[in-house]
């Protein structure tokens, strides 16, 4: 009743504000990467010569795709925490069908084994009921360990007489002077904001987010959505999986240790609410560079890769902090929580 | 017992003077002042927004006044945190319990209070369980204190809510809505504990929308409106008409007068249909160009039967037709492809799309026909096009169709979700609860609109706890109780007193269908 | 007996795996290896029991596998530096409580959702612990930290000692005090409890304290275990600690906690481990099994779930949840 009055009254104050706070959202982490950008040739030199920015581009494209697979699912309201445990199994699975049947092989087996993945996930969301992250920190150690398992007599390998086949290229191709993986990465954002803005299923995700019991009297399934959205993420670790295994041409159990975290980092930094129902691409695409950019910084200027774990855990939480607040003070429903929580609990 | 005996010089127990309450953006509480004398029984009444709830938080600690004095006994109080307020012995029950569902009755009635061992630390369970035991004694009830909240029905909960209240000695206890979820038994149950803790001498304010308690109970009553303070009288003073003039601020016509409309096809059939625990034995009729309302007490089975209908339960036997084709939908998407929309009573939780624009928030239900060209994607421009009907059609005031769905008033969002439970076809809608929570200017509009709808041929089934809403916007009326149809009225049978007979004694009407109205 | 598979329905399964090892391996039954069993399951037992009170708040801590790490580090490096065992072990909890502070202080007061904040200090703590050590070993050769592991006063293996006293002190603590009853009501129902007056905040950042010095004792068990700290420690143990909880019966989303489900979840997965060693599975498995306990763990607390349907609602929100 109360919420009522509160959240019926500012409509009008909250009007210019808030379509402020809404670009923020988008354009933030843009802005912020700019003007990184722009500074980078003070702080340091060199940075933007063509092969160096090639690197930085082909290093984040693997992240950046499935950034955009975790973006629906945390605009779906869930997590999926076994991104790493899938990079890992989904690499050596491709690897091992590349030696048998080839570079055709190899992609059709990337994406199945990743899709496989994702729907794994999603039966065990949907038919347990259990909270997504719990269930796919589980999934993560098994995918893990199922990519142990197929190592245990040692890493993946591309074959050597293979080093010079289109598929071990792939990686490193440029077109255009810019490297295949990012061009890759571009067109997996293009379809993906295609995806959410301008088909059913899309809206019917961000529906499911923004509130999971009002979705299903409009008809949305519990069961469709969580199997699309996980689904979603699988196919593009699918794809990250084919652009970081034709650069590195090994992969075994151990293979991007923490990379969960690096995706989740991305997404969050890039301003999708964990709170879910809403989602910006561009915010999303803007913070894996934003990431890698300031990571490469700091490896030029002699920081350790220590170091630059606790700088990844910092502006992790600087970006929920911020997160936080935003929905603690913008969003409507929040509104009376926040004046709840104002009262000291001591 | 009338408080025309009491002297009127007797001190006040509590007394509000000049209380302001300041939201960003809103006065919720604007100078209101409030007393209240020791073993009285007083009532708070007004409206959605009126600031009840914001006058009960303030006294319960947990919102702080922007201005005004609150003197309890002749001395400052000015808690700064819920626990202030229950030391001070004021007791707020709250209409969402403050209870832990997993902890036992007597640790949730001592919850922050309990006496333990000074060496082992340990909780003294002896004790507390005791004294619960003997507060128990003092409403009269027995509920076991090593029972789990959890396992408790909704009106024995709020039983440990009001022994929490004795447990600290509560001087003034306060109650919002005490009866909103309580059968009619309960509710008697209630009334009686409350009449027995004025015995004893406690003072209790006493918030409620029902005006039938609120006459049986109160010594007096105090009116407020729009945050502000309009009237305190005692209730002999007063009728309930002159109540609800000073709540709306202006005369209401509180019947609204339905169209007679010319009776139509049957749109929907139910014969025996059975749906867990919750619905037996379920047969009716609703006709094109009908409005056929379903009444009863809370919990009766009324909002599961209309979400058996929107196939969001699952009927386990009987049949169901649609326009005389069997119909059994698996989940809602089925219901909504043959046409039917749905209005969920909890608009916050269960309606809004709160991420959503107010266009998202109305196409969600339609977005197979909001696509077009060879992707089939959808289309902005379509999306407009829907927008622009219901907006005209509603009469929705918004500033546009990208402004979020929350920033709206009440009535609008209702009115929004109308329009997503039209989109889909408008063959057959189900409403449940349509004018809960708006203001009365957008209830006359929302019974005009569903007046207007069935002109054109819809079907309505309207879900209503608002009995003048119910029998004025309904052409028929089914009651329900325990899950069962216990009364049909039609005609000059639909009176408020046939419905609340068959909804809570063992009475039972059923008029013959007319053929011809 | 009835009652007691009841409320620890993981017995069931825990007397089934052993009866099926002690049938099928000839050392299983052997003293020498239940005590192996057993000791490594007290280990695992003492960050449980904390964990336990964190799951019962309805929360998570993924940051305790570094911690065991940081812990380690602090108290090997103490002792290279001559520092005497004492005041290695105080700097090591210390270490760990502090991480837990961290923790509570950025869930509670910047109003991080906490399984993502401790995602964030697991990532931190382990650079840390990194960038403590520079990559390095940092190897010991302390007859007292050896003697945390290898001690048997009374003939009793020191972790049992010490997991005992832990499981005992926990119950007591949970389900008898103040503070044990406002960890679970907070899990029940956060509003009501700040509502109530409970120091809500203070009571969060009490917990991921504990789990803190818990996990500060996990690393420094695991030192004297081999001797050593490095950077590399306690990678994924943050698992092993979150499924003996969920393993042992308590309520995913608080409210309910087992002091015992959780050290018998402890024995379970030790159980197991050791019973592949014995049959001769590759390492490989040992991974998968944790994660797949996990997940038949949480097969049982929904199969539990549904047969909890049939009694009235447990929830008092408004909101009919009906399933499809």
């Amino acid at each position: 009743m109360t919420a009522d009055t509160i959240t019926a009254k500012p409509a009008a104050a909250g009007g210019t504000r808030f379509s402020l706070g809404r670009q923020w959202d988008t354009w933030g982490v843009t802005g912020i990467l700019l003007i990184l950008l722009a500074c980078t040739p003070f702080i340091a030199p060199g940075f933007l010569a063509v092969d160096n920015a090639q690197s930085v581009l082909r290093e984040s494209a693997y992240v950046g795709i499935v950034a955009l697979g975790m973006t629906f699912a945390i605009a779906s309201g869930a997590f999926d925490l076994s991104v790493g445990g899938q990079l890992a199994l989904t690499s050596v699975v491709s690897l091992m069908a590349f030696g048998a049947g080839g570079t055709g092989a190899a992609i059709a087996a990337a994406v199945a084994t990743g899709i496989a993945c994702g729907l794994v996930n999603a039966a065990l969301i949907t038919g347990l009921r259990v909270p997504p992250f719990v269930a796919t920190l589980g999934t993560l150690f098994v995918f893990r360990g199922v990519a142990y398992l197929l190592t245990q007599d040692g890493p993946k390998i591309l074959p050597y007489d293979q080093i010079g086949s289109p598929f071990a290229r792939m990686g490193s191709l440029n077109v255009v002077g810019l490297p295949l993986p990012f061009v890759i990465m571009v067109a997996v954002f293009g379809a993906g904001w295609v995806l959410l803005r301008r088909t059913a299923t899309g809206r019917r995700t961000l529906a499911y987010g923004s509130s999971p019991s009002a979705a299903r009297f409009c008809g949305i399934s519990d069961t469709r959505t969580r199997v699309f959205v996980f689904g979603l993420v699988g196919l593009t670790v699918g794809i990250a999986a084919l652009t970081y295994i034709t650069r590195v041409w090994t992969a075994d159990g151990s293979a991007q240790d923490g990379f969960e975290l690096k995706v989740i980092a991305a997404v969050v930094l890039g301003g999708t609410s964990l709170k879910g129902g809403k989602a910006t691409l561009i915010g999303t695409f803007s913070a894996v560079f934003l990431v890698s950019v300031l990571n490469e910084v700091l490896v030029s200027r002699g920081v350790e890769s220590a170091y630059q774990r606790i700088v990844l855990g910092c502006v992790l939480i600087v970006a929920l902090t911020i997160d936080g607040l935003r929905t603690r003070f913008a969003a409507p429903g929040s509104f009376r929580r926040s004046l709840t929580r104002l009262v000291p609990t001591r | 017992m009338s408080s025309g005996d009491r002297p009127r010089d007797t001190a006040a127990l509590l007394e509000v003077a000049g209380l302001t309450v300041e939201f960003p953006g809103v006065r919720a509480l604007d100078s209101v002042h409030f007393d209240i004398l020791p073993g009285e029984v007083h009532a708070l009444v007004g409206e959605n927004g009126a600031g009840k709830s914001t006058l009960l938080k303030v006294l319960g600690g947990v919102h702080r006044p922007s201005a005004g004095d609150v003197r309890l006994a002749g001395e400052p109080y000015r808690p700064r945190r819920p626990a202030d307020a229950l030391a001070a012995g004021i007791a707020v029950i709250y209409q969402e319990f403050n209870l832990y569902p997993d902890l036992t009755v007597a640790e949730n009635v001592f919850s922050g209070r309990e006496p333990f061992g000074r060496a082992s630390r340990g909780i003294r369970y002896a004790e507390i369980n005791r004294r619960t035991r003997e507060l128990f004694a003092v409403l009269g009830v027995a509920i076991d204190p090593t029972a789990t909240v959890g396992s408790l029905t909704v009106s024995e909960q709020q039983l440990v809510e009001i022994c929490k209240a004795l447990s600290v000695d509560g001087r003034i206890i306060v109650m919002d809505e005490p009866t909103a979820a309580l059968s009619a038994d309960e509710v008697t149950r209630l009334l009686d504990i409350v009449r027995r803790l004025r015995a004893e001498g406690r003072s209790i304010i006493y918030v409620s929308h029902r005006l039938d308690e609120v006459f049986a109970l109160a010594d007096r009553v105090t009116v407020l409106r729009d945050g502000k303070h309009i009237r305190t009288c005692d209730i002999g003073d007063t009728d309930p008409d002159g109540l609800v003039r000073l709540m709306v601020g202006r005369d209401v016509e509180s019947v609204f007068h339905r169209d007679d409309v010319s009776e139509g096809e049957v749109v929907l059939e139910l014969s025996g249909v059975n749906a867990g625990r919750q619905l037996t034995g379920i047969s009716l009729t609703v006709r094109a160009g009908e409005i056929v309302g379903i009444g009863g007490i809370a919990g009766a089975g009324q909002p599961e039967l209309s979400q058996v209908i929107f196939g969001a339960l699952r009927v386990d036997s009987g049949t169901m037709t649609l326009s005389g084709r069997p119909y059994r939908p698996r989940n809602p998407g089925d219901a909504m492809a043959r046409g039917i929309g749905f209005l969920h009573e909890d608009r916050k939780t269960a309606g809004n799309l709160p991420d959503l624009s107010i266009r998202h928030n109305l196409t969600i239900s339609v977005l197979d026909r909001v696509r077009s060209g060879a992707g089939r994607l959808l289309s902005p421009g379509r999306e407009s096009d829907v927008y622009a009907t219901y907006h005209r059609r509603l009469n929705i005031r918004a500033t546009g169709p990208d402004q979020l769905i929350g920033q709206l008033s009440g009535g609008n969002q209702q009115k929004v979700l109308l329009g997503r439970a039209l989109a889909p076809g408008g063959r057959l809608l189900l409403l449940n609860e349509p004018t809960r929570g708006v203001d009365i200017g957008a209830k006359a509009e929302i019974h005009q609109l569903i007046n207007d709808l069935t002109a054109d041929g819809t079907a309505v089934l309207m879900v209503s706890s608002d009995l003048p809403e119910l029998l004025g916007v309904s052409d028929r009326v089914y009651v329900l109780a325990g899950g069962e149809i216990v009364g049909h009225l039609t005609g000059a049978d639909r009176t408020e007193e046939n419905v609340v007979a068959c909804a809570t004694t063992g009475r039972r009407v059923f008029s013959k269908e007319l053929s011809q109205r | 007996m009835i009652k007691a598979v009841r409320r620890v329905p993981l017995l069931v399964p825990l007397i089934l795996v052993m009866v099926i090892l002690a049938v099928s391996t000839d050392t299983f039954l052997s003293t020498g290896n239940l005590e192996n069993v057993l000791v490594a399951a007290a280990i695992l037992a003492i960050p449980g029991v904390a964990m336990t009170f964190c799951l019962a708040m309805g929360e998570f801590d993924l940051s305790v596998g570094s911690t065991v790490s940081l812990a380690g580090v602090v108290c090997c490096t103490a002792l290279i530096d001559g520092h005497p065992l004492p005041v290695a072990f105080v700097m090591a909890l210390g270490a760990g409580a502090v991480i837990g502070l961290v923790n509570g202080l950025v869930i509670t007061k910047l109003g991080v959702t906490p399984f993502i904040a401790t995602l964030a200090t697991l990532v931190i703590v382990r650079g840390a612990s990194l960038a403590y050590t520079g990559g390095h070993d940092q190897i010991v050769n302390s007859a007292g930290l050896k003697y945390l592991v290898g001690g048997r006063p009374l003939g009793v293996p020191m972790p049992i000692v010490l997991a005992v006293v832990a499981a005992g002190l926990a119950w007591w603590t949970l389900n008898r005090t103040r503070f044990g009853r406002w960890v679970c009501a907070i899990g029940s129902n956060r509003d009501a409890a700040a509502m109530s007056g409970l120091p809500v905040d203070r009571i969060r950042i009490a917990v991921y304290v504990l789990v803190g010095l818990a996990g500060g004792v996990w690393g420094l068990l695991i030192s004297s275990q081999l001797q050593k700290g490095n950077g590399q420690l306690g990678l994924g143990f943050e698992l092993d600690a979150i499924t003996v909880v969920v393993l042992g019966g308590t309520a995913l989303l608080g409210g309910r906690a087992s002091v015992i489900g959780t050290v018998l979840g402890a024995v379970m997965i030790e159980t197991i481990r050791n019973g592949l060693n014995l049959l001769n599975t590759p390492p490989a498995y040992q991974r998968i099994s944790v994660g797949l306990l996990l997940i038949a763990a949480l097969a049982l607390l929904a199969l539990r779930r549904d047969d909890r349907g049939t009694q009235p609602n447990r929830t008092l929100a408004k909101v009919q949840e009906t399933p499809a």
